[in-house]
């Protein structure tokens, strides 16, 4: 394609259209087969075909790019203890890397034994997530990073104390100065740690599957795929994080939180951020990969097993009892969501 | 002085250099700052675009993940921060106000778009599945009829039609509820969906067009003119100095220098900007201000068939056009692009091969700094699988699933067109209703099965006799219609009627047996009958009645002069108009009778029309006119005040009447605030509510059911009773009643004609009788004459009695002395 008139007005629409492609990267591949014939003779409206072509899943992106040194500052501070008041617990406490990046409890213990309010969410791809937390009041990782840090229920330290630690240690400060010209600042100390976490994200085999390797999934798992998106669990659960990219009701078909038995503040869920009444009890979707390594399940860790988190999903935002079977089978589906290999 | 020289050389040297830095600080600073802010802006814009193509998108369920749309919504967040310090460097922050103010907004739209979609784009999925999936094993035309409507709505989306909807599927899942435990967790799932659909509807609908309609791109649009017109200030300061330095010759060079590094610079971004153009899925087109193409992507020669080269210098409009669209429709478009800078919508347009298709297309305007447009950029892709898919949907809300033929919307649709047409062609039209004879017979006594494949074979033959530009319709039961645009005159359809009446002659053949059917049909010709599409289908209807009543498998063209004629008619309504206020309408009572201890249980009021000149007129006389002119809602007002009124002052005076049953027309009921004014009326008149008893028609119920239903409760909650006249003469079935929150059922005096004890009438009356009690609802036959039908009906069961074996409807003076003329037949107290 050629310019003639290298003029100004031309050269920023380009450059607008390369900022449109670089957020939208359409997949232009073609349907797969042609839907059956319904019995009005016209295409059928195939649960296992949506309208359009590419599955809604997507392969995991690939990594960004990122500064080796700042991710190697960023693990050392993630599993620094001396970011929490009484240097008990670092982040890697609560989000254990080797467990899927969250703890097992229902909600996570703080400095001193504190309950938290909500169950651990993992951190392995987080990254992905359009906003941080349950209910979403973080836009940024580096805005999250810095959440738990004062949180008096979680890590209850104070800035000052914080960088006051690692400034005298003399190995940490070099490494600061090392990536970042002002040294050891809160924001670069929430920077490392979420450029950290960028950096892990790894494929699993349903990424493998969803690249073109036919044989990377079994038949159960595929079985369990199809009933994932005929059952409409893909409504929410989508995009290249199975979720993680919009919020949601809890309880759609039906009212969720009058079975408990007393509702907590965190139970309101983003009403705590907008106190628009529309927005009690909406959470963000959380992402499914990986969902096999994190119970206990919701924002409340309620569910202990998988299975019955995806039958209260089938309950309460679907509207139907699933079979037993079909629970097994997705169950199978998200077992594929599980990273291949540990960050 | 050699030192002297060699300062001043030094000097030389430094001051041109001082100079240059100076001039290219005050020059490449800013110019860089309105380069960045003008790319960002122009970002901001085809970021919102693409946010609404993806909002688009999702709402069809041509695109199912919202990571783009998250994506969009982060990138634009990112970009205002970007322009926020360099409007603050110009002190011009409060121009960019209004931009991220509506992006906040358009921001908290977008996340709660999302979360609405996905519910409402689950549920719609669901819907359509369950739907058909039911359909092909239940035969239940409720599940028909509801499942079609709601998707007609999802095509239309009018919202009048949500309160029928929602009652209508309240009454499937009435039906449901008693079906076999295999197909009610599906049916209960398709009714819950369905509710959803409608109520997140409107929400839905809304957010997206709020989305689609922000003025976001206006507002960044504004805010990047303000800022250019502070750069140029700043600019022209800068130039001053410029020019104090002009002197210099070093300037030439150094603007020279100046100019090649921008070169080389515009070009490497150039090459990148290529890169991502040629890899841009959406094929996007670039033209001049005056419309002549300058780019275009490969997307586009994918789409369109044309290559660059080919489009080049062309116009859009002469390279695409499909000739779908006329004139008016581009006019539109480019007064929008005119005055927004930005157009949206649906265009056909024709590739190369000359096949057309659809396109979204988003169309903006790019200005140059004196605002004149000097580019338009065109970015579009090929929807033409999801207009597939809208067809398909379409298909499912404008057909009749049984016989694959028109339904009554898509009739009145192409009827609605036709007349427009005929209208601008001064050609008539004709409208043929067709009604099989006895059908009701064939589906009673061999099953619905063997009926609906009746109606196929009918389709069918019907099918092949008319033309491919009629119109032939299935309106519901055994109820045809054809519109037959462009005809000559009434012969021409009268020809097709009796073509169509010979193609069913011959037996049909329905496996179980073979039967013979016949039609008869009613014509209407535009203009001569009619000019809208309501008096044609009257008309025809009329038309059909006749046909009916001349014996049946025959057709009958609408004859003006069977009709009252029009200037009777006017002149009774304008008397009628008039009655009210001057007090020719009086109201006649008929005693209802206890069946078993012949006291008075009840009264019904009965209006009459003291006519100047005609008489006393009974009310099928000047009723159904006065429900044709809307006089109905007066005339019933009146009615319940007098009959109140009247049955105060009877209790005032001792007279025992306990219950007053007042008649309700269909108008009156649909009339906003109808319960009101009979809670009002009770009130005012000092009347209890459980003495008043309203009678409706059978007829109404099935005309509205969700609007009759909902007032019935809610007058019945407040204590008023409801009793349903005429009972047995309608089409709805004993069951179909049951639903309704009624108390008295009233027999039709047809039944209590024939009653002798034996005929087939006493079957009739008993079961109705039955039905009744098992109901909890109590009976009154009318039309009572002789000893033997009180007998009868006294035997049976009936409740309340009333007729003429008792009284005839008696002037409100009359009345007390009836009173005590019965009260003296009757059994003396123990």
């Amino acid at each position: 394609m050629t310019f003639r008139r290298a003029r100004l007005p031309a050269l920023v629409v380009v450059l607008m259209l390369a900022a449109l492609a670089g957020y939208f990267q359409f997949s232009g591949s073609p349907p797969q087969s042609a839907p059956e014939s319904s019995r009005y003779g016209l295409p059928a409206l195939d649960p296992e075909m949506p309208l359009r072509s590419a599955e809604p899943i997507q392969p995991l992106p690939e990594l960004p790019p990122l500064d080796p040194q700042k991710v190697a500052l960023g693990r050392q501070l993630f599993h620094d203890r001396r970011l929490s008041a009484d240097n008990s617990i670092s982040c890697a406490s609560c989000h254990d890397l080797s467990r899927g990046g969250v703890d097992g409890r229902p909600v996570s213990q703080g400095v001193g034994g504190a309950r938290g309010d909500v169950n651990a969410p993992s951190v392995l791809t987080a990254s992905l997530n359009f906003r941080q937390f349950w209910d979403g009041r973080a836009a940024t990782l580096e805005e999250q990073a810095g959440g738990p840090i004062l949180n008096p229920k979680e890590m209850a330290a104070a800035w000052p104390e914080v960088i006051e630690r690692l400034e005298a240690d003399a190995g940490m400060k070099r490494a600061f100065m090392g990536v970042y010209p002002d040294g050891v600042t809160p924001d670069n100390v929430v920077a490392a740690i979420a450029d950290f976490e960028r950096s892990l994200p790894r494929p699993s085999r349903f990424d493998r599957w969803l690249r073109g390797d036919r044989d990377a999934l079994s038949d159960e798992e595929r079985q369990g795929y199809q009933l994932f998106k005929k059952h409409g669990c893909i409504g929410c659960h989508q995009g290249a994080n199975v979720g993680g990219n919009l919020f949601q009701r809890f309880g759609i078909m039906s009212h969720y939180f009058n079975t408990k038995n007393s509702i907590t503040q965190a139970d309101r869920g983003r009403y705590n951020v907008t106190g628009q009444e529309e927005d009690r009890y909406i959470f963000k979707v959380p992402s499914l990969r990986n969902v096999a390594l994190t119970a206990p399940y919701f924002h409340d860790g309620s569910v202990p097993r998988l299975e019955d988190a995806v039958a209260v999903m089938g309950r309460y935002q679907l509207g139907i009892n699933l079979p037993a079977r079909d629970i097994g089978l997705i169950a199978a589906f998200l077992q594929s969501l599980t990273s291949e290999t540990l960050p | 002085m050699t030192l002297l020289t060699a300062s001043r050389l030094w000097l030389l040297a430094v001051v041109p250099l001082a100079v240059l830095a100076a001039l290219y600080h005050w020059s490449s600073v800013d110019d860089d700052g309105l380069h960045r802010v003008e790319v960002a802006a122009n970002e901001l814009v085809a970021l919102d675009i693409a946010a609404n193509l993806e909002i688009m998108k999702l709402r069809h369920r041509h695109k199912l993940d919202y990571d783009e749309l998250a994506a969009a919504a982060r990138r634009g967040q990112e970009l205002l921060d970007q322009l926020e310090p360099e409007f603050a460097r110009l002190d011009l922050k409060p121009a960019l106000e209004p931009a991220r103010h509506t992006w906040q907004e358009k921001l908290a739209g977008i996340e709660r778009f999302k979360q609405i979609n996905a519910i409402f784009s689950t549920s719609q999925f669901h819907f359509i599945n369950l739907a058909e999936s039911l359909e092909s094993r239940k035969n239940s035309p409720l599940l028909n009829r509801v499942s079609r409507r709601v998707l007609a709505f999802l095509m239309q989306g009018s919202s009048e039609e949500l309160p029928v909807l929602v009652s209508s599927i309240y009454q499937l899942a009435g039906e449901i509820d008693g079906w076999p435990e295999a197909d009610r967790a599906e049916g209960k799932l398709l009714v819950t969906h369905g509710t959803l659909i409608l109520e997140q509807y409107r929400r839905a609908q809304q957010l997206s067009q709020g989305l689609l309609e922000s003025p976001f791109a206006g507002t960044v649009a504004a805010a990047y003119r303000t800022y250019a017109i502070g750069h140029r200030k700043a600019t022209a300061r800068a130039n001053q100095y410029r020019q104090v330095m002009a002197g210099f010759a070093l300037l030439l060079a150094a603007a020279v220098i100046l100019a090649a590094v921008r070169l080389r610079q515009s070009g490497a971004r150039l090459r990148l900007a290529a890169r991502v153009f040629d890899n841009l899925a959406e094929a996007m087109v670039i033209t001049d201000g005056s419309g002549n193409i300058q780019s275009v992507n490969p997307a586009f020669t994918t789409i369109t068939g044309y290559s660059e080269e080919e489009a080049q210098g062309r116009k859009p409009g002469d390279l695409l056009a499909s000739g779908q669209h006329d004139p008016a429709f581009f006019t539109r478009m480019w007064t929008v692009l005119r005055e927004n800078g930005q157009w949206q919508g649906e265009i056909i347009n024709r590739r190369k091969n000359g096949e057309t298709y659809t396109e979204w297309l988003s169309i903006s305007a790019m200005r140059g700094a004196d605002n004149r447009v000097v580019q338009y950029i065109g970015l579009f892709s090929d929807i033409s699988d999801r207009k597939e898919a809208e067809a398909y949907i379409h298909h499912l809300a404008y057909h009749d699933p049984l016989t694959g033929l028109a339904n009554r919307l898509l009739f009145r649709d192409r009827l609605d067109t036709a007349l427009r047409q005929a209208q601008r062609s001064n050609r008539p039209l004709a409208v043929l209703m067709m009604d099989l004879d006895r059908f009701k017979n064939i589906n009673d006594t061999l099953g619905h099965h063997t009926g609906d494949r009746l109606l196929k074979e009918v389709a069918h033959r019907l099918s092949c006799s008319v033309r491919d530009c009629d119109t032939l319709a299935r309106l519901g039961g055994d109820e045809f219609a054809l519109l037959m645009p462009e005809i000559r005159s009434a012969d021409d359809a009268a020809g097709i009627a009796g073509k169509l009446v010979q193609m069913l002659a011959p037996e049909i053949d329905l496996e179980v047996q073979e039967v013979f059917i016949t039609t008869s049909i009613g014509i209407a010709v535009f203009p001569e009958h009619g000019k809208n599409s309501d008096q044609l289908l009257r008309n025809a209807d009329v038309a059909l009645y006749v046909a009916k009543n001349a014996g049946r498998n025959t057709w009958h063209v609408f004859d003006p002069a069977s009709e009252m004629a029009a200037s009777d008619r006017l002149e009774l309504e304008t008397a009628l108009r008039h009655a009210v206020a001057r007090d020719e309408l009086v109201l006649y009572y008929q005693v209802q009778m206890d069946a078993t201890d012949n006291r008075i249980s009840g009264v019904e009021a009965l209006i009459r029309w003291q006519h100047p000149q005609r008489g006393l007129l009974a009310p099928d006389r000047f009723i159904p006119l006065a429900e044709q002119t809307g006089l109905i809602e007066e005339i019933g007002a009146w009615c319940l005040e007098t009959a109140c009124r009247q049955l105060a002052r009877w209790q005032l005076e001792g007279i025992p009447v306990p219950r007053m049953a007042v008649n309700v027309s269909a108008r009156q009921l649909r009339a906003q605030g109808f319960t009101e004014l009979v809670m009002d009326t009770i009130s005012r008149t000092g009347i209890q509510p459980g003495q008043l008893e309203l009678e409706l028609t059978e007829t109404m119920l099935s005309d509205d059911p969700s609007v009759a239903f909902a007032i019935f409760t809610e007058l019945r909650r407040h204590g008023v009773r409801i009793a349903i006249d005429d009972f047995g003469t309608g089409y709805s079935s004993l069951n179909y009643l049951a639903q309704f929150p009624v108390d008295v059922i009233k027999i039709d005096r047809s039944f209590v004609r024939n009653l002798d004890g034996q005929s087939e009438a006493s079957d009739l009356v008993r079961a109705i009788i039955l039905l009744a009690q098992s109901m909890k609802m109590e009976t009154v036959a009318e039309g009572v004459e002789v000893d033997q039908q009180q007998t009868a009906l006294t035997s049976l069961g009936c409740d309340h009695l009333q007729g003429f074996l008792f009284a005839k409807p008696q002037p409100p003076e009359a009345f007390p002395g009836l009173v005590k003329h019965l009260a003296g037949l009757a059994p003396a107290e123990h």
